[in-house]
């Protein structure tokens, strides 16, 4: 820990959900070492309460603390939030409020505290821009680091806010919302999008070229409590091959960056020696897709095995899961198995350019059958575009082909079978072939879930479904633009933060909000766009042009997929991100 | 197979990690501080970690007694395990294991109630004299529900003093193994007595733990 005397500046870096989950973030265990590792500046965690304790902490007038020092939020210098799903929206508030900050950015008047936002939701940052003076838009590691500096110059020479702000707008993958402004259509829609005082017309997203030589946290805090991802975690490379044209990671991580796997063994090694966890997870968005992952594994596990540390793969495709890895990972202990075919039928499969099918899906079970597994988990999508009602009973279809798969094929039936069924709601996303597409309305899903509950006829295969109402506000706010900003502050004041949660979340709270400010969330929501509209998120740049999204979504309405990105370069731009125009070199 | 006792300490804000978290806290730390603790054989290795007397969340303790078994022998544990360990747990001691852990029978603990109106000394006589009483009837959660148990049966050595304004601190023997008596149910007599006994505030702590010839365990 470093010592308040010794540091001119204090870092709040705040996760809007629960300690639980924010210490399982990734991306928080990176910025947390790269912003301790300026000198002069000191970084601490901030996580949003639970509802019992911040209930106390008003009751007795007590401010939220930063863990570290246990000083109170509102006397840092920076309070810098990574957003990675759209409901923690009021988890920042929520911190805001606790720890009496005022909420808006123009209530802010002076230059401290300066309140920021990283993170994926932060290439749509809209429905917040009244919260937040600055996002950072793509990889922090080092625009993070560059809004430090300057603000820490800001503070030096006195700067206002205004004036640091004007120049925060320079640094690349830097976006300033005060800076911009809205023009609105009759019809509701946005006419024009105005960039003020010299900002740029367009921001352009922040990634780290080279991951060989970027800072890997090793030296992790390892809680003393249970966490959700209560292990160690190795991120082996950025992107993925797949083009998915739902995902808004597979767009918006582009281009792709591996490490080197001398680099991963070296610091999977130390990651486990220094944080002392029995296992390690290797993290990206396709793990099979990572070219040495024999190697990679071996080079682990010959560590890992005397130890009795285990070596855990999510992510998982089903074309190329193999039975030698697989045997690789269960050498010390086995773990579930998830695949996730996302759509019931080849047809769809190929509207979302998966590039899965049915055989692969059921080789891999077989393998897994085989191998002794008696249980897989099966997650699909509900509301994809094109979706007809043969498409979800073809998930049910599905299911049963992979119960026969066992019925054959497993090595030993004794112990039963297990097969779950998970469908989730498609919410489109920004960035993405997708963005111009209707979510499908709350009585759509209900309407499709019991459709395929009805149709699923084995006790074998348990069927779970996650409710529409939620998925519905986060498209609401996924698709959103600043008018939501009063609506999620209404929000906050009748419900308060943890909206992610199940207890917390409260359907008549949102309705009442969009009533009181004259929004209608369908507008958001269900409505298909059109595709020379401007989207509130169209400022922002990610490599990946608009061409390359048209062309992916006419693909898509073909029911015609494109080659993975290792077939044949698809041209979608992001290449140009890097200075010497590197992709998955 | 080489078996070691180690002696701790779980004071301050450690008192609120939980036994299972505990557990899965040294785990780390002996694998941070470099000691190879023995795995079970089978599917899913463990560790050989145990705790002998599972602590109450929110209860301090300076009795602590943690068994493991090495793969190699290993000098000073302590040493190196220490520096890993969350702020509020400190190994203490170490040896190898006399007696089983069956064998703990009473525990030495203390009660401290706090009362914000400072007259705290106001109350020891009445305490003392609930604390003479027979029978002394609390109500103890056990796996099969509620039950009534006896503390003046199980209860010995009792001191009341009032070593500050706001605090009545009741030190006494209890019975840690059949029946096992919590110090919070000393805190439970107190506040069912109810009135001006009712303290705001209880905290407990664990002081030491004797066999049943009221030796030290070790």
């Amino acid at each position: 820990m470093k010592n308040k005397a010794e540091v001119d500046t204090r870092f709040a870096l705040c996760f809007p959900d629960t300690y639980e989950i924010g210490m399982s973030n990734l991306g928080m265990k990176i910025l947390y070492g790269v912003l301790n590792n300026l000198d002069g500046v000191w970084c601490e965690r901030v996580f949003e309460p639970w509802r019992d304790m911040s209930d106390e902490m008003k009751a007795a007038g007590i401010p939220l603390w930063a863990l570290e020092s246990g000083d109170p939020v509102k006397d840092f210098d920076i309070i810098g939030f990574s957003v990675g799903y759209e409901m923690s929206f009021l988890g920042v508030l929520d911190i805001l409020a606790l720890s009496g900050i005022p909420l808006r950015s123009a209530e802010r008047t002076e230059l401290t505290p300066l309140v920021f936002a990283g993170g994926a939701c932060m290439y749509n940052a809209e429905p917040i821009a009244d919260f937040i003076d600055l996002a950072v838009i793509g990889e922090g590691e080092q625009a993070d680091l560059e809004v430090t500096e300057l603000y820490r110059r800001a503070k030096k020479l006195g700067w206002t806010k205004t004036e640091f702000l004007r120049e925060a707008a320079k640094i690349r993958g830097v976006y300033v919302p005060s800076l911009y402004s809205v023009d609105y259509a009759p019809d509701g829609t946005i006419s024009a999008i105005t960039p003020h005082d010299g900002a740029p017309e367009r921001v352009t997203k922040r990634i780290i070229e080279d991951l060989d030589s970027s800072f890997f946290p090793t030296d992790i805090i390892v809680p003393s409590t249970e966490i959700v991802h209560d292990r160690a975690v190795l991120e082996i490379f950025r992107g993925c091959i797949r083009g998915c044209r739902f995902c808004q990671a597979g767009y918006v991580y582009r281009p792709i960056r591996s490490k080197k796997c001398s680099t991963l063994v070296k610091q999977g090694i130390e990651l486990l020696k220094k944080s002392g966890y029995e296992e390690i997870s290797l993290s990206s968005l396709s793990t099979s897709d990572y070219r040495a992952l024999g190697e990679l594994c071996d080079g682990l596990l010959d560590w890992c095995e005397p130890r009795k540390a285990s070596l855990s793969l999510p992510s998982l495709r089903a074309d190329n899961f193999s039975m030698e890895i697989m045997k690789k990972v269960q050498k010390v202990r086995k773990s579930g198995l998830t695949f996730a075919p996302e759509a019931g039928s080849q047809r769809l499969r190929d509207v979302i350019n998966k590039n899965v099918t049915e055989e692969d899906i059921l080789n891999s079970c077989r393998t897994a059958f085989e191998g002794g597994w008696n249980g897989v988990k099966l997650y699909f999508m509900m509301g994809l575009p094109t979706e007809t009602d043969e498409d979800i009973l073809a998930i049910a279809d599905l299911a049963f082909k992979v119960l026969n798969t066992w019925k054959k094929y497993a090595s030993n039936k004794n112990r039963g079978v297990r097969i779950t069924v998970s469908t989730s709601c498609f919410v489109p996303k920004p960035m993405t072939p997708f963005q111009w597409e209707a979510q499908d309305t709350m009585e759509e899903f209900r309407r499709k879930q019991k459709l395929l509950k009805d149709n699923m006829r084995s006790g074998a295969i348990t069927y779970n479904w996650h409710d529409s109402e939620v998925s519905f506000i986060e498209a609401v706010l996924a698709l959103g633009d600043r008018r939501l900003s009063p609506v999620i502050e209404s929000v906050y004041k009748k419900a308060g933060g943890l909206a992610a949660w199940e207890e917390y979340f409260s359907e008549t709270a949102w309705e009442e909000a969009f009533a009181e400010n004259g929004i209608d969330p369908a507008f958001y929501a269900n409505r298909a766009r059109s595709l020379d509209e401007i989207l509130p998120w169209s400022i922002i740049d990610t490599g990946v042009t608009q061409a390359h999204l048209l062309r992916e979504r006419e693909l898509s309405r073909e029911a015609k997929t494109s080659p993975n990105c290792r077939e044949k370069c698809s041209g979608c731009g992001a290449r140009r991100l890097d200075a010497e125009g590197r992709c998955d070199d | 197979m080489i078996k070691k006792r180690l002696r701790f300490e779980k004071t301050d804000r450690a008192k609120y990690i939980s036994h299972l978290d505990l557990m899965r806290t040294f785990q780390h730390s002996f694998i941070r501080a470099g000691i190879a603790i023995k795995h079970t054989e089978g599917f899913n290795p463990h560790p050989y970690i145990s705790i002998a007397l599972p602590l109450s969340l929110g209860c301090e303790s300076f009795c602590e007694v943690l068994d493991i078994e090495l793969d190699a022998e290993t000098p000073d544990i302590a040493g190196a395990l220490n520096p890993w360990l969350p702020e509020g747990i400190k190994i203490i001691s170490e040896a190898e294991p006399i007696s089983k852990v069956g064998m703990i029978k009473y525990v030495r603990c203390r009660v401290s109630l706090v009362y914000d109106d400072a007259r705290a000394a106001d109350r020891v006589e009445a305490l003392r004299t609930l604390f003479a009483s027979k029978p002394l009837v609390v109500q103890k959660k056990t796996k099969r529900g509620m039950a009534d148990i006896d503390l003046a049966e199980n209860i010995s050595e009792v001191q009341v003093t009032s070593p500050a304004d706001n605090i009545a601190q009741i030190e006494a023997v209890i019975s840690a193994a059949e029946p096992a008596i919590n110090p919070t149910n000393l805190a439970d007599a107190v506040k069912n007595a109810g009135g001006e006994l009712t303290p705001d505030f209880v905290s407990c702590a664990r002081l030491e733990i004797y066999d049943k010839n009221m030796k030290i365990f070790a």
